[in-house]
């Protein structure tokens, strides 16, 4: 059970944006961000997260919601608690049949998503789960950062206990709660209540 | 490229070879060359490990020059796997160097009579052959250093490891990388095991001496392979994607997809997928000083692979591919990475196929030999392989045999051969390929992409919700023309996407043999080795019914779409109406 995310503690990490790919576990496997909802995948990315139409043309070549292969980022509706993956172009036969709009489009017919079914999903606000994978974690991970994301407390420690030096040395300083906090202990201090989120925050040194 | 050669292993008095002028099958290179030989030259119905069985080394058209990515070479014979022709590809070195000694092939053929180990040596001077039994049972590490010590570490090495030698169908053959380490494999459908019937332990080739070979035009040569580069460069697949995390790069995305084959074929996701992704491997390959980019071969511009190293910074393989962790990771449910490493490292040494050795564990772990997700368990079952243990030639017979000994239902193969890492009750497209190659189901049979530009079979509507079939016979078609240059299959997506690399491609033949193909030219070459291959395929015995999915793909659905494979058999049988 995932707890209330209006109940995380917030954790600040000062460091550059530019060396925000060091997440790039975290931002792999998803994190769950407050985002309008109701709106089409493109509208999300560009009113809520300023993500400009050009990159995204350029650069979504590969896009998931709910596991369904996504080849109008513009049709396509965000439902809350909704699973959007994000990738560049792939390699491979495979990759060039799940890319939007392929030319291979047909050769995965069957998890292509064809739009809502059942009733009808209204505009709001609600949370849904973003995955970054490739190329894209690098570039667009500083964009979800800088706003803050929501990961699972337990994640999070299993994550920070694994990091080596270069992890540590892109960081200048970490804040729990608002308080300024030793890396070493950070794993304690956020706790493995199960199912806790914590809030995840880049900040500019 | 001007010559073959021929050694007979079965010659009286002792294996003798041949040279000869390449003559009328000028003009055919890498898997053009290989079938047209096997299926000439081999008896379709003749045991796979007989004397009447040859195994074809070619490399591409285009090996050997200053060409980009044109180091792929081309593994012929009749497959003891399949039963079927078999080309098998692989990256390193010997297509550059064999090319350069101007063999457009060399033909291993008969069989000794007795059970020696023959090594051959091959430079600029000549040919020699000779009994080296002190190289029994040796893996292809270990065998590659004693190559190095006796020939120097300027060779490039073709071999088999304890697998060729006891002529097990899972059995790969060996290519040594940049580094001279035997870390490419030809791996699909046994060619290992055809090499060993041959009592060829290792080709060793030095082309100290010899020159790049030279084009007709080098200066539109040049222009052309330099446009040929920008194209890559520029492409965000072969440019970015693949540099930076290898084809690994593919797990985190078809687990999302849903067609990520876990569990021997159960679900179609796998919760540790990022703990086994491309992206987790390149940054533990950085932080333990390993190389995240790397070619494996000099000419590589994409530079897909990299170095695997331990956590002391020692090397513990080559970058596991998308395949390889794959077969061994989410489809046996292990989320390793250190073991899955180690398992491509005994595979290599051993001299076996990644995906067949993994997808095989996969079934003894449904059988209950072991269970899903325990690697230790899964590392010592491979290990059984190169002793040669009852056990380890079950395993290292590959997945359709492993089935029937332990008794398992659900067995993925086509035409004897393990599927690969896509399941294709999701991606269906990929299915009809698998089905219907005539190479036992195969990622890299359609894997070129080029389908809509070569126009090698009308043009398909990307919108359309049918046209598989019209898909996977284009991109059959046109990856087998591609084998034939011995330009790496990853050119493809540039390639598709950019019509003006394809043309700097033509360009680049063109330019070197003064000739003036056309895109129509390049589908008609691919259409017709495929038909090469499909009637030595029918001769030897197939039929349709050969061309179909294991039942289960169509009874058994799978999460998290629910879908099953559901292409008809008619719908099947379309696929080779050229
Ligand atoms: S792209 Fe990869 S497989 Fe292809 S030649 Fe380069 S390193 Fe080898």
């Amino acid at each position: 059970m995932m707890s209330d995310p209006d109940r995380a503690r917030e954790l600040r990490v000062v460091m550059k944006r530019a060396d925000a790919g060091v997440f790039m576990p975290l931002l792999q496997e998803g994190f769950i961000v407050r985002c309008k909802t109701g709106i089409t995948i493109e509208d999300l990315l560009r009113e809520d997260f300023g993500i400009a139409r050009d990159y995204m043309e350029k650069r979504l070549s590969t896009v998931f919601l709910d596991g369904q292969c996504i080849d109008d980022i513009d049709s396509a509706i965000v439902h809350g608690g909704a699973v959007l993956a994000l990738s560049s172009a792939m390699p491979g036969l495979v990759g060039a049949t799940l890319r939007r709009k392929g030319i291979l489009a047909s050769m995965r017919a069957s998890i292509t998503h064809r739009g809502q079914t059942g009733q009808a999903v209204s505009a709001g606000e609600g949370f849904v789960t973003i995955k970054l994978f490739n190329v894209l974690a690098g570039e667009l991970g500083p964009v979800f950062l800088a706003r803050g994301i929501y990961v699972k407390a337990a994640g999070m420690k299993d994550f920070l206990q694994k990091r080596g030096g270069p992890f540590w040395s892109a960081i200048s300083r970490t804040i729990f709660d608002g308080r300024q906090i030793d890396r070493e202990k950070l794993p304690d201090a956020l706790g493995d209540e199960a199912g806790a989120l914590i809030m995840l925050r880049l900040a500019a040194p | 490229m001007e010559k073959i050669l021929r050694i007979n292993m079965g010659a009286e008095g002792g294996p003798s070879f041949s040279e000869a002028p390449i003559g009328e099958l000028a003009g055919l290179g890498g898997r053009g060359l290989t079938s047209a030989i096997i299926s000439k030259e081999v008896p379709p119905t003749c045991h796979p490990l007989g004397a009447e069985n040859k195994l074809v080394i070619a490399p591409g058209l285009l090996s050997g020059t200053m060409a980009a990515m044109s180091g792929r070479i081309s593994i012929g014979c009749k497959s003891p796997l399949t039963g079927g022709i078999k080309e098998s590809n692989s990256g390193g070195q010997p297509a550059q160097v064999l090319a350069r000694l101007g063999y457009a092939a060399i033909v291993l053929e008969g069989k000794p009579a007795g059970d020696d180990l023959y090594k051959i040596f091959i430079n600029k001077d000549g040919v020699r052959i000779s009994v080296d039994n002190s190289l029994k049972m040796l893996g292809n590490y270990a065998l590659i250093e004693r190559m190095k010590g006796e020939f120097g570490d300027k060779i490039a090495c073709i071999s088999i490891g304890q697998a060729g030698e006891m002529r097990l169908p899972a059995a790969s053959v060996a290519c040594t990388d940049v580094e001279v380490r035997p870390a490419r494999h030809a791996g699909r459908g046994g060619p290992g095991a055809v090499m060993g019937s041959k009592g060829v332990k290792v080709i060793v080739l030095d082309d100290n001496g010899v020159t790049m070979r030279q084009p007709k035009d080098p200066d539109k040569f040049r222009e052309a392979n330099k446009a040929f580069i920008e194209g890559l460069r520029k492409h965000g697949v072969t440019g970015e994607a693949l540099p930076a995390y290898g084809t690994n790069v593919l797990t985190n995305i078809l687990n999302e997809a849903g067609g990520y084959p876990t569990y021997n074929f159960k679900e179609g996701r796998f919760a540790g997928a990022s703990r086994i992704s491309g992206e987790t491997m390149a940054g533990v390959e950085t932080e333990r000083g390993g190389v995240p980019t790397h070619g494996c071969h000099r000419g590589c511009v994409i530079r897909c692979s990299g170095i695997y190293n331990d956590k002391d910074g020692h090397y513990l393989s080559k970058q596991p591919e998308y395949e390889t962790v794959w077969a061994h990771g989410g489809n046996c449910g292990i989320d390793d990475m250190d073991k899955i490493a180690l398992m491509d490292f005994i595979d290599d040494d051993t001299g076996l196929d990644t995906i067949e050795m993994g997808v095989t564990i996969g079934i003894a772990m449904e059988a209950g030999l072991l269970k899903f997700g325990d690697a230790s368990a899964a590392v010592d079952l491979l290990r059984e392989v190169g002793k040669g243990t009852p056990l380890g030639r079950i395993i290292g017979s590959g997945a359709a045999v492993a089935g029937k000994v332990f008794g398992v239902e659900r067995v993925p193969v086509v035409k004897g051969q393990a599927l690969p890492a896509y399941d294709p009750r999701a991606v269906k497209g990929m299915g009809v390929t698998y089905a219907t190659s005539t190479m036992g189901a195969d990622h890299t049979a359609g894997y070129a992409t080029a389908t809509n530009i070569l126009k090698s079979g009308g043009y398909v509507d990307p919108l359309k919700t049918e046209g598989q079939v019209e898909l996977s016979r284009n991109l059959q078609i046109a990856t087998a023309a591609i084998d034939s240059t011995g330009m790496c299959l990853f050119i493809a997506f540039a390639v598709l996407d950019q019509p003006e690399t394809f043309q700097a491609l033509l360009d680049l033949l063109n330019s070197f043999y003064g000739l003036n193909l056309t895109a129509d030219n390049v589908a008609e070459l691919g259409k017709s080795i495929l038909k090469l291959e499909r009637d030595f395929n029918f001769r030897a015995g197939f039929t349709k019914e050969q061309d179909r999915l294991p039942g289960f793909f169509k009874s058994q659905f799978v999460q998290p779409h629910n879908v099953n494979f559901d292409v008809t058999d008619e719908e099947l049988d379309q696929v080779f109406n050229f």
